[in-house]
C-alpha cells in the first residue's frame, strides 16, 4: 500500500519536472530556430501608438506581406503604455517586439538605455537627402552627432490652427503674437455663441507640457540652462503661464482633462476659434464625413511673443528593439515603410505626416492636404524639446505642477518655483 | 499517524512551492530592491543606498499627497460601499414581486471589468455631452465638471467605485441576514420593540462581523485602487486624484525608478498589514463574543 502511494508520488513528482524543464526548452529552441533560419515565415511585431498613425501603418501593411511574405503584426497601444512595454519587454530580453514607434523625447532615455539595435552598419552611407535633417537627428545618439538608433516615421510638428471665416467675420488679423491670440478669443467669445476663442490642452503630463511650451518658448524661455539647471520659474515661465491662463478662461469648459482627442473634436466640431494641435491627428479638418468646418481652417507657425516663434518637432521614431530575434528582416521593413511611396499611402490614408521632402512636395497629396508647404516650412525650422536621458521626469514632474496652476490649486509662481525645485532634484540625482 | 502527516506534507507542497514562487520570493525581492537605487531603463548598477529611498519617500510632499488621497478615497468609498449594502440587503431581504430579478440585476456591476466601468463613466462624465450634466442641466441645476475640476475629481471616482462595488458588499450581507433565525424577531415583537429597535438590538449585533469582514475586504482592495484613477483622471487635475498606486505607477513604469518604487511599494505593504492585523483580531473578537 505505501509503495503503491510512494510510486504515485514519484510519478506525479517526474510529470512535474518533465513539464517544467520541457517549458524551459522549447522556448530556447524557438529562439535558437528563428535566430538560425529567419528566412522561413519570418513574422514581425510592430508596436505602434494607437489612432490614426496605428491605422495608417495597419492599412499598408497587408502590401509588405504580400510582396515579401514576411507576416507583420501591428500591436496598437496608448502612449503610456507603449513606452512601458516596450521597455519592460527589451530589459526582460523578452522578444516580443520587432518594431517600435517612440515618442522623440524619449530617444536620449532610449540612446542612453542601450535599448535600440543601432543601425549604421545597415544604413553604411547614412539616411539618403530626402529625409528632414531635423527629423534624421532625433534617431541618432547623441542628437545630431551620433550612431543612428531609429529612423524617422511620422514628421510631426506643432502647428497653430485658427478659423478662417471667424476672423474674417470680426475683421480681424491672422494673430501674430500670443497678444493677438488673446484678444481675438476675447472677440470670438463675446460675439459668438457657443464657440470658444480656444482651447488649451490641460491634461497633466505630457499633454500640457507640450501644449504650454510653444508659449514659454515665445516668451524667451528655456528648460535647461547651460549648466543644465532648471529656469521653468523665470520672468518668461510666469508671463507664459499667465497667458495661458487667460486662454483657458476663454476655453470650454473642462480643458484640465483635455488631450488630443477633445482639441480635435472641438475644432472640428466647430467649437473653438483657434487651438494648437499636431498634424497628425488633425488630419481630418478637410474630411466632409467627420468635420463641420470644411474649407474654414487654415493654419500657421505657432505666434510669436518677446522671441520668434519656434515650431517645436516631436517625430515618432522607428526603432528596434535590442531584445529582437528579427533584425535584418526588421531593418527591410524599416526600409520599406520609410519610402517615398509608402510615406505617400500612409499620409494619404490619413496618417499626415511624413517625414520625406519629396512627399511633402508631391503634387497629389498638396491637392488633399493644402497644409503641406506650411507643415514642412515649419518642420525645417523646428526645435526639438530638451535633449536629456531625464526629460520623462522632468516632463511629468513639470506637467504634474503646470495642471496644479490650470486647475488652480496653485498660484502661477508658486507653483512655477515648485516645479523648478522638484527639476533640480531630478537633475542633481 | 506519522504516516498521514507525512502525506499532509507531500500534498501541500505544490501550494507550497506556488506559495514560494508568487509571494515570498517577491516579497523578499521587494525588500531587498528598496534599499538599492537602480533605473530599470537605463539599465544601471544596482548601487546599495540603505534608507534613502525611504528617507527621500517621506520627504517628497508628493507622496503625502498621494498618501493623504488614499485615505481620505478609502474612508469615504469604503464606507458609502457599506452603508448601500447593509440598506440593499435589508431591502431585499423580505421577497417580494420581482425581487429575484432586481437582486440579480443589483449584482452586474460588480461582474464588470473595472476597465470597462471607468470608460463608460468616463462618458458619462463627460461635460458637454456626457449624460450626467444632460439630465442635471435638464431639471434646471448646473453641470459640473466632474473630472476637471480639483474639487470633484476625486468624488467622482469614489462615485464610480461605490457604483461597482456596493453589490459585493449587499451580496456577503444579505447573504448572513438570511442566517437569522426568524424566531429573534418574532419574540422582539411580542415584547413590544419597533421596527428600528430590532434592527438596532437585533440585525446589527448579529451582522457586525460580517460588516467587518466586508469593511477589511474593501479596505484592502480599494487601498489599490489604480485602473479608475488611470482611466477616468490620469492622476490629475494636478494631483487631485493621485493615490499611493498611482504614485508607485509613475516612479516605477514612467520613470523605470526601481529601488525607489519598491521601497514605496512596501510602506504600502506594511500599511495594510498593519490594518489587516486590526481587522482580523477585530472580526475574530466580534464572532467569538456571539
Amino acid at each position: 500500500m505505501q509503495q503503491k502511494k510512494n510510486g504515485l508520488i514519484l510519478l506525479m513528482m517526474i510529470i512535474v519536472m518533465t513539464i517544467a524543464t520541457a517549458c524551459g526548452n522549447s522556448s530556447s529552441e524557438e529562439a535558437n530556430a528563428s535566430n538560425t533560419d529567419s528566412q522561413e515565415a519570418t513574422k514581425l511585431t510592430f508596436a505602434a501608438r494607437e489612432g490614426e498613425m496605428a491605422d495608417a501603418i495597419k492599412a499598408v501593411v497587408p502590401k509588405y506581406e504580400e510582396e515579401t511574405g514576411v507576416e507583420v503584426e501591428v500591436v496598437s497601444m496608448p502612449f503610456d503604455q507603449l513606452k512601458e512595454s516596450v521597455v519592460l519587454d527589451i530589459r526582460n530580453n523578452g522578444g516580443a517586439y520587432d518594431l517600435t514607434m517612440i515618442d522623440d523625447p524619449y530617444m536620449p532615455e532610449f540612446g542612453e538605455g542601450d535599448l535600440l539595435v543601432k543601425l549604421d552598419e545597415y544604413f553604411p552611407n547614412g539616411l539618403d537627402e530626402d529625409f528632414l535633417t531635423q527629423a534624421v537627428n532625433l534617431g541618432k545618439h547623441p542628437y545630431e552627432s551620433g550612431e543612428l538608433i531609429a529612423l524617422p516615421l511620422f514628421g510631426n510638428v506643432q502647428l497653430f490652427y485658427y478659423r478662417t471665416d471667424l476672423l474674417e467675420k470680426h475683421n480681424l488679423d491672422v494673430p501674430a503674437t500670443w497678444d493677438d491670440v488673446v484678444n481675438i478669443a476675447e472677440t470670438v467669445v463675446e460675439n459668438e455663441d457657443n464657440i470658444y476663442g480656444y482651447a488649451v490642452r490641460g491634461q497633466r503630463g505630457n499633454p500640457i507640457v507640450s501644449d504650454y511650451m510653444p508659449l514659454f518658448w515665445a516668451y524667451g524661455g528655456t528648460v535647461l540652462d547651460e549648466n543644465n539647471q532648471p529656469q521653468v520659474n523665470s520672468e518668461a515661465g510666469i508671463k507664459a503661464m499667465e497667458t495661458y491662463l487667460k486662454l483657458k478662461g476663454l476655453s470650454p469648459k473642462g480643458v484640465e482633462s483635455f488631450n488630443t482627442d477633445q482639441i480635435a473634436t472641438s475644432l472640428t466640431q466647430g467649437q473653438v476659434a483657434m487651438v494648437i494641435a499636431w498634424p497628425s491627428w488633425v488630419s481630418q479638418v478637410d474630411n466632409e464625413e467627420s468635420s463641420k468646418v470644411v474649407g474654414k481652417v487654415d493654419l500657421s507657425a505657432v505666434p510669436s511673443q518677446v522671441s520668434d516663434s519656434s515650431a517645436m518637432i516631436g517625430n515618432w521614431m522607428l526603432g528596434i528593439p535590442k531584445s529582437s530575434q528579427n533584425v535584418e528582416p526588421a531593418v527591410e521593413f524599416m526600409k520599406w515603410i520609410t519610402s517615398p511611396e509608402i510615406q505617400k499611402e500612409m499620409a494619404l490614408d490619413g496618417g499626415g505626416a511624413p517625414t520625406r521632402i519629396s512627399v511633402y512636395q508631391d503634387e497629389e497629396l498638396n491637392e488633399v492636404y493644402r497644409h503641406y508647404p506650411a507643415q514642412l516650412e515649419a518642420l525645417q525650422n523646428s526645435v526639438a524639446r530638451p535633449r536629456t536621458p531625464l526629460w520623462s521626469q522632468i516632463e511629468d514632474t513639470w506637467g504634474l505642477y503646470l495642471s496644479q496652476i490650470l486647475s488652480g490649486q496653485l498660484e502661477v509662481e508658486e507653483g512655477l518655483v515648485k516645479a523648478n525645485e522638484e527639476i533640480a532634484k531630478i537633475m542633481s540625482k | 499517524m506519522q504516516r498521514t502527516n507525512k502525506m499532509t506534507y507531500i500534498f501541500l507542497i505544490p501550494t507550497i512551492i506556488v506559495f514560494l514562487v508568487l509571494t515570498v520570493y517577491p516579497l523578499l525581492y521587494v525588500i531587498t530592491a528598496s534599499f538599492f537605487s537602480m533605473n530599470y531603463l537605463q539599465g544601471t548598477e544596482w548601487k546599495f543606498v540603505g534608507f534613502q529611498g525611504y528617507q527621500e519617500l517621506f520627504q517628497d510632499s508628493l507622496f503625502w499627497v498621494a498618501f493623504k488621497n488614499t485615505i481620505i478615497f478609502v474612508v469615504i468609498a469604503v464606507s458609502l460601499e457599506v452603508f448601500f449594502g447593509l440598506m440593499f440587503a435589508i431591502l431585499f431581504q423580505k421577497n417580494f414581486k420581482g425581487s429575484a430579478i432586481i437582486r440579480s440585476i443589483v449584482l452586474l456591476p460588480m461582474l464588470l471589468p473595472p476597465i470597462t466601468v471607468a470608460l463608460t463613466w468616463k462618458m458619462m462624465y463627460e461635460y458637454d455631452y456626457g449624460i450626467i450634466n444632460y439630465f442635471l442641466t435638464l431639471v434646471g441645476l448646473p453641470a459640473i465638471e466632474w473630472l476637471s475640476s480639483a474639487d470633484w475629481a476625486l468624488f467622482s471616482i469614489v462615485i464610480t467605485d461605490v457604483w461597482q462595488w456596493t453589490p459585493f458588499a449587499f451580496l456577503i450581507i444579505l447573504a448572513s441576514l438570511q442566517t437569522i433565525p426568524k424566531d429573534l424577531y418574532e419574540s422582539a415583537a411580542v415584547n413590544g420593540a419597533s421596527g428600528f429597535q430590532a434592527f438596532r438590538y437585533i440585525t446589527l449585533p448579529l451582522l457586525k462581523p460580517v460588516i467587518l469582514l466586508v469593511l477589511f475586504l474593501r479596505t484592502i482592495d480599494t487601498f489599490q485602487i489604480f485602473d479608475k484613477m488611470y482611466v477616468l483622471t490620469g492622476g490629475g487635475p494636478g494631483n487631485a486624484t493621485e493615490t499611493l498606486t498611482f504614485y508607485i505607477y509613475r516612479q516605477g513604469f514612467r520613470y523605470f525608478e526601481t529601488g525607489y518604487a519598491t521601497a514605496a511599494t512596501l510602506v504600502v505593504v506594511i500599511i495594510i498589514v498593519i490594518l489587516s492585523i486590526g481587522y482580523i483580531k477585530s472580526v475574530y473578537k466580534s464572532a467569538y463574543s456571539r
